[in-house]
């Protein structure tokens, strides 16, 4: 009986491929949910310093630069833990599962950047951060060059002046065209 | 590749020998599938040894402790030119959570030169087996004089105290 059983295996095993996976010509094989690298989408970023504040290996920085404010992740002390996407308040960062693995040379710039660049006021002309495409959404349903506009006022301003006038000032900028930082505002220039 | 130097070049089997400097042993337990059935790394030549006197390839886990640096130092010192030396896991890389911790002697390429760096916590198996087969070529151009040395990289924030 018991020599049935073994025969009936080497049998099967002489005509069933090896377990061993066929790593470096296929690809890595991920499980669900798996913990990649982590993605950056500078339009949606806020700086709000929620990542800095919980990550467990202090591998996220934001330092000022002239003109904007850059967010820099250093993999080599990245545990990918995902608590910055998971804190993140406006979806700026993501699981990105499509990089299962990563072998540097170099681990000083083993880094992934994003930088958000600082837009005039459309009224005062004061120097303000972009403002964040998910809030913009959240606020005002979709994002439309008024509606950035509109979310590039400077805090004084909004106190000083009434909403209504507000959007005459901005409906005379969106006719004349003379904001100098569009380019800016619509992602197009700057936003690395 | 003709079949003389599959079979016969040393360049294509390396040996491969493991330090533990202070690893939570995440990092080993993803290291050891890789001479099991399911990885398979044999079936490119290479070798787990016993002793860092047959090595060409020196795995390195963990941060260095304190307590380990001196036994770290003197294997590394053992190991006959010329070697690849992999640093496996955000640990051995750059000290991970454990960076500006007194009980460090700092990440591994403070003390001694590093030719590859495996960067997770743990990385996969598949990470490790990649790093080994970039070693293969590292060595190759080592072994005819061709390797461009690498200046020691120094973290000047590997040794401050938090931020």
């Amino acid at each position: 009986m018991k020599v049935g059983v073994i025969l009936k295996h080497i049998w099967e095993n002489l005509f069933t491929e090896p377990m061993t996976k066929k790593f470096p010509k296929e690809p890595v094989q991920l499980p669900e949910g798996f913990r990649g690298r982590v993605g950056y989408i500078p339009e949606n970023c806020i700086m709000c310093n929620m990542c800095v504040l919980n990550c467990p290996a202090n591998a996220i920085e934001i330092k000022p630069e002239e003109d904007g404010k850059r967010w820099t992740l250093h993999y080599d002390r990245c545990l990918n833990c995902m608590i910055c996407v998971e804190v993140c308040p406006v979806e700026a960062l993501y699981n990105d599962d499509k990089e299962p693995f990563r072998v540097v040379t170099d681990r000083i710039n083993a880094i992934e950047t994003g930088k958000v660049p600082m837009v005039s006021c459309p009224i005062c002309g004061k120097k303000v951060p972009r403002p964040s495409n998910t809030m913009v959404k959240r606020m005002m349903k979709e994002v439309t060059p008024r509606n950035l506009l509109k979310a590039a006022v400077c805090p004084q301003c909004k106190k000083d002046h009434k909403p209504e006038e507000i959007d005459a000032i901005i409906d005379k900028i969106l006719e004349e065209g003379s904001y100098p930082d569009m380019d800016k505002l619509l992602g197009k220039e700057g936003l690395e | 590749m003709s079949l003389w130097s599959l079979l016969f070049d040393p360049d294509n089997s390396i040996w491969v020998y493991r330090i533990n400097a202070g690893s939570c042993n995440g990092c080993e337990i993803e290291t050891t599938p890789l001479f099991t059935p399911r990885y398979d790394a044999e079936r490119f030549g290479i070798k787990w040894v016993g002793t860092p006197r047959h090595a060409d390839v020196v795995l390195v886990t963990g941060p260095v402790t304190a307590v380990a640096k001196e036994s770290v130092m003197e294997v590394l010192s053992q190991v006959p030119d010329p070697h690849v030396v992999i640093a496996i896991g955000s640990c051995a890389v750059s000290g991970g959570v454990f960076r500006g911790s007194y009980a460090l002697e700092g990440p591994l390429d403070n003390l001694y030169p590093v030719d590859l760096y495996v960067l997770g916590c743990p990385p996969k198996p598949e990470g490790i087996l990649t790093a080994l087969l970039e070693a293969k070529k590292i060595l190759k151009a080592k072994r005819k004089g061709q390797h461009q040395e690498k200046p020691l990289v120094v973290d000047p924030a590997g040794m401050v105290m938090g931020r």
